[in-house]
């Protein structure tokens, strides 16, 4: 515009007027040199590479062996006996828990947020325990509540409906595990979505004569529809490569699934990394089409943009006579999912080896197992290493997946889509195969960060991710466009209106993740027992090193440790949060 | 179009950075096969040749002086032995520690990339066997490896303990009188539900399933066997958590648990065992060597040395202190009177696939 | 039609003002607030047809007596009926009935409108008929028949397909209006449904509005902080303050008659003139002022002595430049200081000793800067307020 202006008075200070040429790529410069630009690029950039590096590797060793190109990895794996029983569970499984998780997990969240449901503070509690319990505590912990064989559950409501009512070596049980244990993830995804809808488009609904249920149906959930599909398509996903539920529940009765066959092959040796390749493949294919689905269910994405320039006072529901059974569904739920499983950690953690409550059991407790913490070589320098690199992926992944979301969501820019599939890429990989392309690349990588700890933030930040990018973009869609466009207008450079106006709009959905990476990160095994070096312990590893050692009682005060010092950080984390962005009351 | 620009720009930036980072093919083999001469091996060869006083002299003396050692390990009871050897020399030890096919492959890893990050490799048998065929290893010769008992002398790396495969019950589900003699006698029907097995356990079933045929039994009769015993089981992973629920009483018999699982547990007070009160164990028994390598590209390889030599005197003190069995014959004791089976590591190496298969095969008819 | 008895609601204070009165409370200072009145004491009756406003500043309490009205609030105590069904109804011993927002049966406009993004324009409206329970439920012909009629009405029939988002801020407005008004609700809440539009569109809506109210004879609840709006659309107006209602009655009435000098000043502008009661003639009151007696007529009455305020509306002061000669009551000299032409009148600020008082006349007065005048104000239509 300012080129075609005729002769004007020249305030840019130039030494000499370009000619159309110079000027367009003096033009391009600039905009190249814009800190937007460079952001957008920057961020692009970090995803694909972190994405990449590991499915290279994944890709590489699928498809070439000694000879060159080929896919006797998918026949091999493919052809194998049983492998449709074996798909069939797998499904049946993850779909299972999805479900479970997501009816939950939303319920819980509408409760807490959107109604004067009682006991809200235990929803908190409720919301981030089982998610710091580490799955194989959490599933032993279940063994022993509602094993056929020595369940306490089972033990107690013997004389009501005889033995062995509940039977936790079922794929049922199986579901009901996984989905207890998954919940959270969808109960921190939903909550950030009713957070940000404006109360007043569920009370039209009501005033319309229209019933709390109808309305749940017909408004509710529509709305928040981004959150529901993206919490079942990481659900789904997360079920599929969970291992421990069915090593421990679903192998006592061969109820075998898709991640005992990647187990399988990478168990031999040589590791069969082209099977376990082509296993994950099928993984990456049915989360490419859910990604797929999800972005088409978020394309018409005003329609779902609750939060708008008008504002709107969260007002929580009167849910009336409800209430109290709204109060027994919670007290019930916070007994099941936390209060079971952590007494019998915190009960076993008293002992020297489990057995079942007697007085005899009581009489012998001790604190052994936390002197013996306390006296583990590395204790103090795991934790602080797992609190720097929880804390530090937490914050990167969150703060890239938001620039991330606004590329994805917002922007025009040809090929944003190929960052919302890169971003998803690692939740399909197994930890083993992500911990080699990671050593692989930096062993012979110039950058001396091998052997250092930031190999590991670089291995948590690619594994966590795709959980970072659907809390972002979760939120991201919830924001209309004219919240920015107003910021822009006001004369806000990109940087400033996405600093001062999006980040603390996608406040909750970013703390949301934050939290959720931050707790899951401290159990991260799979990668790190690859990574780290002598000297960079974490926490995980110490937990394995007791688990190997066959110390359990151990291993169930450390596991009680780790409760505790994660409540701690997430309170400060919700703390901090509670003052910036949306506010409740 | 700046924009669209941009992200090219980005996405460009990006490969090449990922290209430059990998100059081969992120799965090829280790690249140099051959054993070829190294600083380190040199080292070996001139200790191996010494004995008595002088080699000790000789060794503590150039160790003290490298003041450094590296090791990678699966052994779960490292912490005492390190301990141990820190206390008596002047060395610095950092240890990493992993599953045993992290270990494996995080030196596959360093190794073909040139980076030489542990002087000594302390893990199982059969991820040992694999770093020698890679030529990975130097060996370790001397009056300590002349003691171990013959089972654990292995090409290239030599054992320091043994890891036992035994059939353990509970005392409370198992009465006086009814504890299993063999591995038959759990195919019996009155064993229903209440046998565990272990999902990983390969190289135990090849070592038994071998026996059997060596006695005499068809490949058939063998394969029948196990699935008869596998009918009455309940499939568990990891021998921590069935040790852990054979104390809880879960299931009342393990067919192939670690003595020492046992033994630890019955030492905490659980009430579990693998020998009757008269001293009588179910045979045979299974055993697998646990050993100790000499990287050939060590940094440290005096401080390398010096460590074997610890684990096989002094160290061996240690490895009986937590309930496991030594390598030297006399550290070995607990298995005096037992009809011993070894594992068959280089067939396992070799055959893999098969075994792992046959055992996938049984463990999946079980249970049912 | 709709009865409003003692209505209360308070709501926790919040951290803030807590802390404040906790800090307020260490400093020696007796403040112990730790609820708020939103609602306090509210009671009123809205007849059949009518429009009736609900009017004051922000955090006054209208917006909360709407919703509690509606169902979306539950007051502490007190009693809402329409017609002869109870909504609410607590606080005075007797079983608490609280009718769920959904079974009153009540239409509302919401302030923001409330659009469903995810439907359509006709599914927007036909959503009240939908959902009713199966026997009430009309038939899909009908429920159509009946949308489109509305459409029709709000002049939307040609978008009802279009996507709701995809509507002007006006089309929003009288969408949110056509789906509270689709099942025929005996009565309507209106919150500050024209507040969002701007001030062209507003004054077109506000007589369409008050043309529908009538034509459909619709019993509606109209809450505005907009005087304007009030007086152009209501039938009845409370003005509210800080939870209490402080004047009721029709804007006409409201306007003339301001009991409070906060009314005077809220609706309308006001010459306020500090005086002292003099004496009483029937309801003719004399108050002495700084600048001269005046005389009132007054429904208040105030005791002889006590100070009261004379508030006058700047059309109810006359200005001339030729005096009475004295036969005229309330009849005061002054200069002008102050001119401004409106378009469609003129406002004059005269000087009157200390004081300034507002003149507004038709457009053809224009009197000079520095001119002397008299200023004649009609005792009838003035007005005697309390001090507060």
């Amino acid at each position: 515009m300012a080129t075609v202006t005729p002769a004007p008075p020249s305030t840019v200070p130039r030494s000499q007027p370009p000619g159309p040429a110079s000027s367009r790529l003096a033009r391009v410069r600039r905009s190249l040199l814009r800190p937007k630009t460079l952001i957008v690029a920057g961020v692009a950039a970090v995803i694909g590479y972190l994405a990449l590096v590991p499915l290279y590797y994944l890709l590489y060793g699928t498809f070439f062996d000694a000879d060159g190109f080929t896919l006797g990895a998918f026949g091999r794996v493919y052809s194998a006996d049983g492998i449709g029983t074996l798909i069939g569970n797998s499904l049946w499984f993850a779909f299972g828990s999805a479900l479970l998780s997501l009816v939950v997990g939303t319920t819980l969240a509408y409760l807490n947020v959107r109604t004067d449901v009682p006991f809200k503070p235990l929803f908190f509690a409720a919301s981030m325990i089982p998610l710091i319990i580490p799955g194989i505590l959490y599933t032993i912990a279940w063994i022993f509540l509602a094993s056929p064989d020595i369940g306490l559950l089972n033990a107690f409501l013997e004389p009501l409906v005889g033995p062995a009512f509940f039977d936790i070596f079922t794929i049922w049980g199986m579901i009901w595990v996984e989905g207890l244990h998954l919940s959270p993830i969808v109960f921190l995804l939903m909550v950030a979505a009713f957070r940000s809808m404006d109360p007043s488009l569920e009370e039209s609904a009501l005033m319309s004569g229209a019933s709390r249920w109808t309305t749940f149906r017909k408004i509710t959930a529509p709305l928040v529809r981004p959150a529901i599909v993206a919490s079942i398509l990481v659900m789904t996903v997360r079920s599929l490569e969970s291992f421990e539920v069915p090593a421990l529940l679903g192998l006592q009765n061969g109820i075998y699934v898709f991640t005992s066959q990647i187990y399988f092959t990478l168990r031999s040796y040589p590791p069969d990394l082209a099977g376990a390749g082509a296993l994950a493949l099928g993984l990456l294919a049915i989360a490419v089409v859910g990604v797929i689905l999800s972005n088409r269910v978020g394309k018409d994405s005003k329609n779902f943009q609750t939060v708008t320039g008008k504002g709107f006072r969260p007002r929580p529901i009167d849910l009336g006579r409800f209430r109290p059974v709204a109060g027994v569904l919670i007290i019930l739920y916070f007994v099941a999912t936390v209060v079971a499983p952590l007494a019998v950690l915190i009960y076993t953690s008293l002992l020297r080896f489990y057995v079942a409550p007697s007085a005899e059991a009581f009489r012998t407790m001790t604190l052994d197992n936390y002197r013996a913490l306390a006296e583990l070589s590395q204790a103090g320098t795991a934790l602080k290493n797992s609190l720097i690199l929880g804390i530090g992926s937490a914050t990167l992944v969150m703060l890239f997946m938001s620039v991330a979301a606004w590329i994805v969501v917002r922007s025009k820019i040809p090929g944003r889509g190929l960052v919302d599939h890169a971003a998803f890429v690692p939740l399909v990989i197994p930890g083993l195969v992500l911990g080699l392309g990671i050593s692989f690349v930096y062993l012979r990588s110039p950058i001396p960060i091998y052997g250092t700890l930031f190999i590991l933030l670089i291995a948590y930040c690619t594994r966590y991710m795709p959980y970072g990018m659907r809390y972002a973009i979760t939120s991201m869609h919830q924001i209309s466009a004219e919240l920015e466009e107003s910021a822009h207008v006001s004369g806000a450079s990109w940087w400033q209106t996405f600093r001062r106006v999006l980040l603390p709009l996608l406040s909750p959905g970013l703390i949301a993740g934050f939290i959720y990476i931050l707790t899951v990160s401290f159990r991260e095994l799979s990668s790190s027992i690859l990574l780290y070096s002598p000297g960079n312990e974490v926490l995980s590893i110490l937990i394995f090193e007791q688990f190997e050692n066959g110390s359990f009682t151990v291993l169930a005060a450390l596991g009680v440790v780790m409760v505790l010092t994660l409540v701690v950080l997430v309170t400060v984390a919700y703390k901090v949060g509670a003052k910036v962005g949306l506010r409740q009351d | 179009m700046p924009r669209s620009l941009a992200f090219a720009a980005a996405v460009s930036t990006a490969a090449a950075f990922f290209l430059a980072a990998c100059g081969g093919s992120p799965t090829a083999g280790p690249a140099d096969g051959a054993p070829e001469d190294t600083a380190a091996t040199h080292t070996y060869q001139r200790i191996n040749g010494l004995s008595g006083q002088q080699r000790t002299d000789e060794l503590v003396k150039c160790a003290e002086e490298e003041g450094k050692l590296s090791a990678y390990t699966s052994n779960t009871d490292m912490d005492a032995m390190i301990e141990g050897f820190t206390d008596t020399y002047d060395i610095e030890v950092s240890v990493y520690r992993g599953n045993s096919e992290s270990v494996l492959q995080r030196v596959l890893q360093e190794q073909t990339a040139r980076y030489y990050g542990t002087d000594v490799v302390d893990t199982n048998a059969i991820e040992l066997n694999v770093m020698q065929q890679e030529g990975l290893l130097s060996p370790y010769e001397g009056e300590l490896r002349d003691a171990v008992r013959e089972e654990g002398k292995a090409d290239g790396w030599t054992a320091t303990r043994f890891n036992a495969f035994v059939i353990g019950w509970n005392t409370d589900l198992v009465k006086p009188g009814e504890e299993p003699t063999s591995f038959e006698d759990l195919a019996d029907p009155k064993w229903k539900g209440r046998v565990s097995m272990e999902i990983g356990d390969v190289d135990w079933f090849t070592a038994l399933y071998q026996h059997l045929v060596r006695q005499g039994r068809s490949e058939q009769e063998a394969l029948d066997l196990f699935k008869a015993v596998a009918a009455n089981a309940q499939i568990a992973k990891g021998h921590t958590v069935q040790g852990e629920l054979l104390s809880a009483g879960q299931f009342a018999v393990s067919v192939s648990a670690y003595s020492h699982t046992i033994d630890n547990a019955a030492d905490k007070g659980a009430h579990v065992a693998w020998k009757t009160a008269q001293g009588a164990a179910a045979q045979p028994v299974v055993v697998r060597p646990n050993g100790i390598g000499l990287m050939k590209n060590a940094v440290n390889p005096c401080a390398a040395m010096l460590f074997v030599d610890y684990e096989l005197s002094a160290g061996q003190e240690k490895i009986a202190g937590a309930n496991r069995i030594g390598a030297t014959a006399e550290a070995a004791k607990a298995l005096d009177g037992l009809e011993i089976v070894t594992v068959p590591e280089p067939e396992l190496l070799n055959n893999a696939k098969k075994w792992d298969d046959l055992y996938a095969e049984v463990t999946r008819s079980g249970s049912a | 039609m709709l009865t409003i008895d003692n209505l209360v609601k308070t709501f926790e204070a919040d951290k803030k003002t807590r802390s404040q009165a906790k800090s307020a409370k260490a400093n020696g200072e007796a403040l112990e607030q730790t609820r708020v009145f939103a609602v306090d004491d509210v009671s009123f009756e809205v007849q059949q047809g009518e429009m009736f406003t609900l009017l004051g500043p922000s955090g006054c309490g209208k917006t909360t007596t709407l919703r509690s009205i509606a169902g979306l609030e539950k007051p502490d105590s007190g009693r809402i009926s329409v017609g002869d069904r109870v909504m609410f109804h607590a606080g005075d011993g007797t079983s608490t009935v609280n009718m769920p927002a959904n079974e009153r049966g009540l239409g509302m406009v919401f302030q923001s409108y409330a659009i469903w993004p995810h439907m359509s324009v006709f599914d927007n409206v036909g959503f009240p008929l939908q959902v009713r329970k199966r026997s009430q439920r009309p038939g899909k012909a009908e429920i159509a028949e009946r949308v489109n009629r509305v459409l029709e009405v709000m002049e939307l029939g040609h978008l009802a397909t279009r996507q709701a988002t995809k509507l002007s801020g006006g089309q929003q407005q009288r969408l949110a209006l056509a789906r509270a008004i689709v099942t025929q609700p005996p009565l309507l809440l209106l919150d500050e449904p024209l507040s969002n539009l701007d001030a062209k569109l507003r004054e077109s809506l506000r007589f369409e509005l008050k043309r529908l109210q009538r034509e459909l004879g619709i019993t509606s609840i109209y809450v505005t902080h907009d005087q304007v709006e009030a007086l152009a659309l209501s039938s009845h107006i409370a003005v509210m303050r800080q939870g209490k209602v402080v004047q009721l009655g029709k804007p006409r009435e409201i306007y003339t008659n301001p009991r409070s000098r906060f009314v005077a000043e809220f609706i309308g502008t006001s010459n306020f003139i500090n005086g002292r009661v003099a004496g009483h003639d029937g309801d003719c009151v004399t108050v002495d002022t700084t600048e001269g007696r005046l005389r009132v007529r007054s429904a208040v009455a105030l005791p002889v002595g006590s100070e009261a305020i004379v508030s006058i509306r700047p059309e109810a002061v006359e200005i001339s430049l030729t005096g009475s000669g004295g036969t005229e009551p309330n009849e005061w000299t002054g200069e002008v200081v102050n001119r401004a032409f409106l378009g469609d009148s003129v406002d004059h600020v005269v000087k009157v000793g200390k004081a300034e008082v507002r003149n507004r006349s038709n457009p053809n007065v224009s009197i000079e800067p520095g001119t002397t005048v008299y200023l004649r104000m009609n005792p009838d239509q003035l007005s005697l307020v309390p001090v507060d």
